[in-house]
Order: C-alpha cells, then structure tokens, then sequence
C-alpha cells in the first residue's frame, strides 16, 4: 500500500475508533435511569454504608504519631486549614453532618449538584480520614469515585425536586404546559458516569483476577488455597460454614475457577450486554458468599451494579406484561392559570404509566366538550374537571382524589383524602384557593373571552 | 457541547488512567492512593500441609478474685493484623506454623513479648500481672475438630518485661 493510502487508512481506522468511544461514552441515555442509579447509590451510601462518628472521633483522639495522613484527606482538607492537616473532632462533628443533610437534599433531588458535590467531599474525607491511621480497606474505593461522577453528571435531572421546579419555572414563564415525552428524557450526558462506573468495576476485578494470577499461577486453583482462606476467616471470625467449606478441596477448586474467570472476563458484562444479568448475579452471589464465609463486607459493590441498569433493564421489558390499552384519564385545566399549569406538572411528574391526559380549555375547548359536554366554560375555568375512562366527570377536590388513586406516586396522599371530614372540608378549601388564584386574560398569540 | 464533551472525556481518560496505574504499581497496593487501588486480596496461593495458626492473648488482672480475659487487638489500639503479626512474633520458636528464620530467633520472640508487655501497661486500664499467649492450629487437608483445642504457649510477668526496658 503507499503510504498516502496507509495513512489515509490509518487515520480512518482512529475516526472511525474515536466515533465507536463517543457512541459508548455520549449516545444518548435515559436521565431517568441515571436519577434512579443516583437515588439507590447516595440512598446505599446514607443508609447502610454511612461512616460511623464514633469511629472517625475515636481515631481523632489517637495517639498523633499513627496519624499519616493519605493525600486524599490532605486534599480535601486543604481548603480547611492547610496540607495534613489532622482534622479534630468538631471538624469531623461538622463534616459528618454535613454529609447526611447532603445526602438527604442529593436523594430528594433539591439543590441536587451541590447535594452531590458536598456528600461525595463529606465521605471521601471521612473515609480518608478513617484510612490516615496506617490502616486501609477496599470496599469504600469505587463507592467515593461513583459519588463523585454522579456529583459531575446530570442525576438530579430527572426524579428530582429541582427538575420538577425546573419544569414549572418553564410552564408559568410561556404560560405553556407540555406533558413529558420520551425524548424529553434522553441526554447525551447521561451515559458517560455509568460507562465509566462500569469500566471502574472491570478494572477492580481485572486487579484481584491478575493478582491471583501472578502471585499464585495455576497454584491458586489448587483448591487448597481457596481453603486456606476458608480456614484462616473461618477460625478467625468463628464462621462455621467456612470451616465446613475448607474442608471440600474439590469444590474450593471449582469456586477458585469461577472466581478468577468472572473477574478477568467481567468486561462482556459491558461488551455483551445480554450477559449482564449472569454476571451480576454471580457478583452478586460472589460478595455475598465472601461476607457469609469470610467476613469481607463488599456490599457496595452490589448496590453499585445499578451503573449496570440500561442493560438490566433491557430483558425485563420482554417480560413485563403487556398493560392492558385503557382509556387515559383526561385532565381538564385552565392553561391561563399559572397556579393550574404548575399543577398539571406535578401530575405529569407523578404520572409515571402514562395514564393521563391533559386538555387545556382555552387552546383545546372543542376536545373538552366532546369529552364532558355538561361542563361549560365557566365551570371549566372555576375547577379543575377529570374525566374518567367510563365518562364519569370529577371536579374540583373530588377531581385531585380521584388522580390520588390513579397514579401510585400519589398514594401517600390518599389518607389525607379519605380522612374524617376531609368530604367537608377538602371543597371549601379548593374553593377558597381557587377563587383568589391569579389568572392571566390573554396569550400572545390567542386572546380568548374572558 | 464541545466544551462540555472535552472536559467529559478528560475526566473519563483521567480516572481510568489512575486506576490503570493503580493496577501496576505496587506503591498502589499499599492504598497510600486510595480510591485507586489495587485488589491483590486472598491472592497467595497455599498448599497441602500448609499450617494455620491462630493465637490470642489472655490476661490475669492483677486484683484477686478477676476472671482472666481475653485481650483482643481494639483493647490494645492496634489494628487487627498488625494484632496478629504481633502475636505471632511473640510465639516465634515455639509456635507450631512454618515460620521464616527470623521469628524463630528468640531474640525476636522476647523483643515482641517486651512490646506487648508495654503496650498492655499504656493501652489497659488495669494492671494484669500475668499474660498468656495462647495458639491453636490447623493443617490443610487434615480433617478439622469441631473445635479446635488452644495450646497455652507462653505465660509471663507483663510487669517485670516493661521494668525489663522495652527497645527491641
């Protein structure tokens, strides 16, 4: 070939490489996905995971000669008082709390970025803290690295208190209210934290696979050191099924080659998605089974496959059943009504299945009739209207009860609806709001009789 | 869109190299650059009639009428392997695993047994005036008892090794 040709080829080769990273990396991927991963991640971290005060305070009042402090608490407490610092116990106090209100506002999704952003800083220095004492453990590592991705990605995009006011900051600004799409929740920047999480995972199991490897060679699968460790956490820990586990050499052999095979072969979990699901089960099967015989906690890792949910969700759709096609519930609404747009976003947020449907009666009003011709335009503008599938007509309080049992986000609320009294107090108030809400008169582009 | 996918791609370039580092260096194993690190765990081989052995520190307060008890790694401040090293060492030539020729020195084993002792005088609360080092262990590939015997190994005057001077 000449090497005008050659290189042409060569440079179309790396195009050609770079274009398949920016699909794998910036393809569009679903925001809502990447806020569920954000709420069980931060959830995990905040509910099962979280350092213990009493821990950090502890080594706080260590002797000062263990103290050597990793570089990444130095780090983050450079803007807190200067490099190596050693934190002292109020500092910790501070830093500890800060990271369950964090925490808290991250999962909620209010003020979701910083949220992120302070809980990702609050965890890693308390857990770097935790390891400046000349002690380190493994769990923690790809837990911090997830915070801090999803802290620089769009999680609180979706699923979140900030997208929601988001979307009725937008609906009042155009006096416009739009119900989701689908394409709505597509991001190109929704895939690159999970991609990277993933690839994260298969180097950790790509380390412990090599390392078995090279410190044993074919050694390792004797099945005897398999029972070593059986035996060494057994009597250590008092496990009795890892000391009845360390005597079945031939089974100890088997799970050795599993072990090291799932770990040097986990990127198909990536690069074949429709293997997926064995590998996290067998993760999954894997952590747990080194809790249960050996008393090394990775729990993390199995909150952590959630990065994995684009390809577990996949297969599951195959499965889900068909939802039986129903009429939608229709919404009748005063789109001049700032306060009426913003609670039709709220319904639209909470309308996960898709079963409603929304009129406005200034811009839809033959829909309207067709739909409920017993309504007319003032009555429309008064209360809100629902109309159910079999043409039952809902209005004002009544109408939000009857949504409180249609959509399952609601579902909290139905004990308020349902309460003593609630019949005979819930329409006065809904008149009373009703009738002081402000109202625009015209749209820019269409002005309708008042 | 530019901007924002660059800077995307950095940090995606950046975090992986680390932890690409983290897999070959051996300064990483040590977690001094934790959270990237390596996960060398359980990754020594071991063999048939390779010996296990487990030890523990028992201590007699000094007050007539205490049961003794057993002094775990927390009750000392050290941490939990750095417990079992210690404990090891303190064995040396007596203790029934494959040692390496350093710990069968008893040199070595009496300089731990000093360190110990000094470690119990600042680290317990109250006095104990006799320590016992207890081990117990198991070979690969023979059968295990429901629950193996502890051999007492070694009892001293954890008093007298600190007035005794304690470098090693």
């Amino acid at each position: 070939m000449e090497p005008r040709c050659a290189r042409r080829s060569g440079l179309e080769h790396v195009r050609s490489l770079l274009r398949g990273l920016d699909r794998h990396f910036f393809a569009p991927a679903s925001l809502t996905e990447l806020a569920i991963v954000r709420i069980i991640v931060v959830g995990s971290q905040l509910l099962f995971f979280f350092p213990s005060l009493e821990v950090q305070l502890r080594l706080a009042a260590a002797d000062a000669t263990t103290f050597e402090p990793i570089p990444a608490l130095k780090i983050m407490l450079l803007p807190l008082g200067g490099w190596g610092i050693r934190p002292d116990p109020t500092l910790l106090h501070a830093i500890w709390l800060a990271a369950i209100v964090a925490g808290v506002s991250a999962v909620v999704g209010l003020y979701t970025r910083p949220g992120l952003l302070v809980f990702a800083a609050a965890n890693t220095t308390l857990v770097a803290h935790k390891y400046s004492y000349q002690d380190y453990h493994h769990p923690e590592g790809l837990m911090m690295l997830a915070l801090w991705l999803l802290a620089l990605s769009p999680a609180g995009a979706a699923l979140s208190v900030d997208s929601l006011r988001e979307r009725i900051r937008g609906s009042v600004r155009f006096m416009q209210f739009r119900s989701r799409t689908g394409a709505d929740d597509l991001s190109p920047w929704a895939r690159w934290p999970l991609r990277l999480m993933q690839w994260l995972f298969v180097l950790a199991y790509l380390s412990a696979g090599l390392s078995k490897l090279s410190n044993g060679g074919l050694d390792w699968f004797n099945g005897y050191t398999m029972s070593y460790y059986f035996l060494q956490d057994g009597l250590r820990n008092d496990i009795p099924l890892a000391l009845y586990l360390h005597e079945q050499v031939a089974l100890a052999t088997m799970m050795s080659i599993v072990t090291v095979l799932f770990e040097l072969t986990f990127a198909l979990a990536i690069l074949v998605p429709v293997l997926v699901w064995p590998y996290v089960l067998t993760g999954t099967l894997l952590h747990a089974g080194i809790f249960f015989t050996l008393g090394a906690p990775f729990f993390q890792f199995i909150a952590l496959y959630t990065v994995f949910i684009e390809s577990l969700r996949r297969p599951l759709a195959r499965f889900r059943r068909e939802p039986v096609v129903t009429e939608p519930w229709t919404v009748i609404y005063d789109g001049l009504c700032p306060l009426c747009i913003r609670s039709m976003v709220v319904l639209d947020a909470f309308d996960l299945r898709r079963r409603l449907r929304f009129v406005d009666l200034e811009r839809e009003w033959p829909a309207a009739t067709a739909l409920a011709p017993q309504i007319t335009p003032a009555e429309a503008r008064h209360a809100m209207h629902v109309v159910g599938p079999n043409g039952t007509v809902y209005r004002g309080y009544f109408a939000f009860r009857e949504l409180a049992r249609v959509l399952p986000g609601m579902w909290p609320l139905l004990p308020l609806f349902h309460a003593p009294f609630a019949d005979s107090l819930g329409p006065g108030i809904y008149s009373l709001v009703a009738e002081n809400r402000g109202r625009a008169v015209c749209r820019a582009e269409t002005c309708s009789t008042a | 869109m530019f901007i924002r996918k660059l800077v995307a791609s950095l940090i995606i370039a950046g975090v992986l190299s680390f932890q690409l580092v983290a897999l070959a260096s051996a300064k990483f194993s040590t977690g001094w650059y934790w959270p990237f690190m390596a996960y060398p765990m359980y990754s020594m081989p071991h063999y048939r009639g390779e010996v296990f052995v487990q030890h523990r520190i028992v201590g007699v307060p000094c007050a007539g009428g205490e049961q003794p008890r057993e002094i775990g790694h927390a009750d000392l401040g050290l941490k939990r392997f750095a417990y079992y090293d210690q404990l090891r060492r303190v064995a040396g030539p007596q203790s029934a695993a494959r040692q390496d020729p350093s710990q069968l020195d008893g040199e070595v084993s009496a300089a731990a047994r000093r360190e110990l002792s000094l470690l119990m005088s600042h680290q317990l609360a109250e006095p104990y005036c006799r320590a016992q080092l207890w081990e117990r262990s198991a070979a690969l590939g023979e059968p295990l008892p429901a629950d193996p015997p502890w051999k007492l190994l070694l009892e001293w005057n954890p008093a007298a090794h600190v007035g005794a001077g304690s470098s090693t």
